[in-house]
């Protein structure tokens, strides 16, 4: 297959995109969306030393929820054996955030500030040491990177003709995003409803082939076009041991 | 990704690819379906089904004479060669 | 094992000998402490 591959941001945030890739065939646009959700790794806390712990909450609790916090993952400096160690020290009266984390390595860092783990009361005191290691979703959730990934048939959208002046008008809801000629244009902005964009026309709405929206938000551990790239990459290394293993 | 081929003929493969699962399974098959020479590709997840198996296993019906593992060898090499042009693809846009 | 007598507040430790009992003020309900021990979790 030489289909022309051609990629196009519709939204672009720090954590956030929206972006039409055309070329791919379905099998591809899933394989790369089940790539991003569980085989590209991020760090996470995966073991917790408590030198005291004297909130209300079991030690367990804590250290799942010190699991759960996203962490900062540059792109190819760490190995799946790598170890990062953080710690944290917070004496109540005092809630103890994410924030708080401190970590032994510059790079790796709490990727939000403001997760509370736990509220402190006067007297009580947390204290622990954590390590955080490299895996991937399909091992435990918290190393999913991308934490909304999904995509949708770009849709084309023509009139077909006048709508009858005196007809009732059902809405016709459209979720993602539509292509007018050369336009794409976001449903968001006529509140999903092809009826306020075309008030006295019919319109036919058709599928366009191997033309995907990727809606994909990330976790904070890296940017949207870092998970996305290596999500491909990790297709292109199996592909790459599969040929290693077939040419044999 | 360790292979143990089950079945082997002229125009017949049966493959188990231990260790992989839909996300790559689905995207070697469907390239491998673009194949001209290629009649038939499936694969089986095979949940516990048959005596425990539990590793997909692709199978391959070839036309026209060709080698079914040369077209497995080639499904891999085209799925490089669209990852390869798809970063390149992505990397313009997000530049 | 490290014990808190419930009813005067102070550390106290069995030695297996002198019963259930605190050597200070005889109180005979003792509250165990946690460990001073580093206790390592895996998270999972």
């Amino acid at each position: 297959m030489d289909e022309e591959y051609d990629v196009e941001f519709i939204e672009r945030e720090e954590r956030s995109a929206k972006f039409l890739v055309r070329g791919v065939t379905p099998a591809f646009a899933n394989g790369i969306r089940r790539a991003m959700i569980a085989d590209v790794p991020t760090l996470a806390i995966d073991e917790v030393r408590f030198i005291e712990n004297s909130s209300v909450m079991f030690d367990e609790q804590i250290a799942l929820r010190l699991g759960l916090v996203p962490l900062s993952t540059p792109p190819n400096e760490f190995d799946e054996d790598d170890v990062v160690t953080l710690s944290l020290d917070v004496s109540g009266p005092a809630t103890a955030y994410s924030g708080d984390i401190v970590s032994s390595d510059e790079m790796v860092q709490p990727a939000e500030e403001n997760v509370p783990i736990i509220d402190l009361k006067d007297g009580q005191r947390l204290e622990l040491e954590a390590d955080a290691v490299l895996s991937t979703g399909k091992d435990h959730a918290k190393h999913q990177g991308g934490v909304s990934v999904g995509y949708r048939h770009l849709q084309r959208v023509e009139t077909v003709g006048d709508r009858g002046e005196f007809e009732d008008v059902d809405p016709e809801i459209y979720r993602g995003v539509i292509q007018e000629g050369d336009e794409l244009v976001d449903t968001e902005e006529f509140d999903h409803d092809l009826t306020n964009r075309y008030p006295d026309q019919e319109v036919a709405v058709e599928d366009v082939e191997h033309a995907f929206v990727f809606s994909v938000e990330t976790d904070g551990s890296m940017s949207v076009e870092e998970l996305f790239t290596r999500a491909v990459e990790s297709l292109d290394a199996r592909a790459a041991e599969l040929e290693d293993a077939v040419s044999l | 990704m360790e292979l143990r081929v089950i079945e082997n003929t002229e125009d017949e493969l049966s493959i188990e690819i231990a260790g992989e699962d839909h996300t790559f399974m689905n995207v070697l098959k469907g390239t491998l379906l673009e194949a001209e020479n290629v009649g038939a590709a499936t694969y089986d997840m095979n949940p516990e089904q048959s005596g425990g198996q539990t590793e997909p296993i692709l199978t391959i019906k070839t036309e026209n004479g060709a080698d079914p593992l040369e077209e497995l060898e080639a499904a891999a090499a085209e799925i490089r060669s669209k990852t390869a042009a798809l970063t390149d693809a992505f990397d313009d846009a997000a530049a | 094992m490290s014990y808190k007598c419930s009813r005067c507040k102070r550390d106290v430790s069995l030695d297996g000998y002198g019963g259930v009992r605190c050597p200070y003020c005889g109180h005979r309900v003792l509250l165990k402490e946690r460990s001073q021990d580093v206790k390592t979790v895996p998270v999972q």
